[in-house]
């Protein structure tokens, strides 16, 4: 399993692992046919948990903290939603277990009633065989019902923009700190009475 | 001793992905436009590289690892050495986001060519791609990162639309039903290398807008593939010998380039007109059409413009085509415009709401 969500309104892609992700979509990347590589190597993926774009919700693989993600200000508290319907199939555990479970209880009602009429059982092997089965299914539902893989807790991260501008001010001085450069461009100089004119006629209007 | 009042300086910026430009207007109205090719190729750092760059009088920048050949020499040095891969900051109208050395390069040219603020109200005006009609792109990343470029040096930042700068170049016009004009009103349209913008105005103010990844270089990318030559030929050709008035199609470079040149325009007007439905309402007047754009450099692009139209059935009248007086330089031009007005408000602003109102508009 991995599953991720896309945590703004607009439109996420991952380009090198050919997924796009609507508005607060969630998808198991483990579910999507055709993945060109596996979701922990995608670099889009990895930049974009960097970003804040994309969160991690659960996998099974690498350590959660392993891409460092910028932590979002929470205003209010998360509201529990629905998860979003996604295109890729997502595997929901419970309903299995509980759709397997009663065909099962049924074959076990016919095989006692058998028993009970006279009737030939099913031989021991098949009759520990179910009883494995049952202990399995057991184990499922008792797991899925502990776990949270289905429930997405719906979280807005829209950082405000000046917040955003002045990161990246701090950002490029730091990379730039050491930068030297000899520079020269290609210069013109061109007369242009309108643009003053313009330039009015624009403050007028505007 | 007297103190130096510092005096405020306004520049209009293009961090295209082909071409970084500014312009800047001095007191006797002249406007001066600096262009540098928006590329470089990476030398090693070693006791040798520093005498090579004098030696053949290279431009670049350094950090602390490497060199970096920058702008025109940039192509020679790749044209030079097979193995050196010419690297650009931007792609596709954006901050390039495979490149690591993007934000370095591009700092030291932005300080090189506008250096700081001389004071609080010294205004740069950029401008970003609309939204994008075909493949997601993050224009409110790449609009923050290059805020945060400009901010760092002091300066206030406007951030308008490539296709609005068009029309506030161009000054397109429509006339309205009672017979009165309305200047800034009309499409404005920006053939780039890594996109087309688009843009709707009304009397200087955007309606809509949009971009499209089919320009330059994917015109110069898919000529090149179908008749299987190198890039360069392509460029060649399309620089010397494309007339897209009169195009000899006995020649299969100058048909794949008009065939490909057809195609974005009509896949540029096609998208528009999907987003002009919203707005329909307002525009039943004929539209002018302004363009700009190295990508509409070659001869006989606005009528072939003007034939795509004709064959197409656009949402609204168009009331001529026409290519902006200097197309190179349209929307920096334009982008200056903008500073200069915001320029004017800020000097009658007078507190920080006011300020945060006039660049936020």
């Amino acid at each position: 399993m991995y599953l991720i969500v896309n945590t703004t309104k607009k439109i996420v892609s991952l380009g090198d692992l050919k997924v796009s992700l609507e508005g607060h979509q969630m998808v198991d990347l483990d579910k999507w046919k055709s993945l060109p590589m596996k979701p922990e190597d995608s670099k889009d993926l990895q930049a974009n948990v960097r970003s804040g774009n994309v969160k991690i919700m659960k996998h099974d693989r690498v350590p959660l903290g392993y891409y460092k993600e910028i932590p979002a200000p929470v205003e209010a508290p998360p509201k529990p939603v629905k998860p979003e319907p996604s295109h890729a199939p997502v595997l929901n555990e419970e309903k299995l277990a509980s759709s397997l479970m009663g065909p099962l209880q049924e074959f076990i009602r016919k095989e006692v009633s058998k028993i009970a009429n006279k009737a030939q059982p099913a031989p021991q092997a098949d009759q520990s065989q179910i009883l494995n089965a049952i202990g399995q299914l057991q184990k499922m539902i008792k797991t899925s019902a502990g776990s949270t893989a289905g429930v997405v807790d719906e979280v807005e991260v829209e950082v405000d923009e000046d917040k955003m501008v002045e990161m990246h001010a701090k950002t490029v001085s730091s990379m730039a700190k050491n930068v030297v450069g000899d520079i020269s461009h290609e210069t013109e100089k061109k007369q242009d009475a309108s643009l003053v004119a313009n330039v009015d006629e624009l403050d007028g209007l505007l | 001793m007297a103190e130096t009042v510092a005096k405020s300086k306004t520049f209009g910026v293009d961090v295209g992905t082909m071409f970084f430009q500014t312009a800047e207007m001095d007191d006797k109205n002249n406007i001066s436009f600096k262009t540098i090719r928006n590329a470089f190729v990476e030398l090693p750092k070693n006791e040798d590289t520093e005498d090579v760059l004098k030696n053949n009088n290279w431009k670049w920048v350094k950090d602390d690892q490497k060199f970096y050949v920058i702008g025109e020499d940039s192509l020679k040095v790749a044209n030079m050495f097979p193995n050196t891969q010419l690297r650009r900051p931007l792609q596709d109208g954006v901050l390039n986001k495979c490149e690591e050395k993007k934000m370095v390069v591009l700092a030291e040219i932005i300080e090189s060519t506008i250096g700081k603020a001389p004071d609080p109200k010294s205004v740069v005006c950029t401008c970003i791609s609309s939204p994008s009609v075909d493949g997601s792109q993050d224009s409110t990343f790449h609009k923050v990162r290059l805020q945060g470029m400009f901010k760092r040096l002091g300066w206030q930042t406007k951030v308008i639309e490539e296709g609005l700068a068009v029309v506030l170049s161009e000054r397109p016009t429509m006339v309205e039903s009672d017979g009165t004009e309305s200047p800034y009103s009309g499409i404005g349209i920006s053939f780039g290398a890594g996109r087309v913008n688009a843009v709707l105005a009304y009397k200087g103010l955007q309606v809509m807008g949009m971009s499209a990844s089919r320009s330059g270089d994917w015109i110069d990318k898919k000529s090149a593939e179908a008749t299987d030559t190198p890039l360069s030929a392509i460029t060649r050709v399309k620089e010397t010998k494309l007339d897209l008035a009169k195009p000899n199609l006995d020649d299969e470079k100058i048909y794949a380039l008009y065939t490909y040149y057809q195609s974005a325009i009509e896949y540029t007007l096609q998208n528009f007109a999907k987003k002009f439905m919203e707005v329909k309402s307002q525009f039943e007047s004929p539209l002018e059409i302004v363009i700009a754009g190295g990508t509409s450099s070659p001869k006989g692009f606005c009528p072939l413009v003007g034939e795509v139209i004709k064959g197409l059935s656009l949402p609204f009248q168009v009331k001529n085509v026409r290519h902006a007086t200097d197309p190179r330089n349209a929307v920096v031009k334009g982008c200056l415009t903008q500073a200069l007005i915001t320029s004017k408000k800020l000097a009658k602003a007078t507190d920080s709401e006011d300020l945060k109102e006039i660049l936020g508009e």
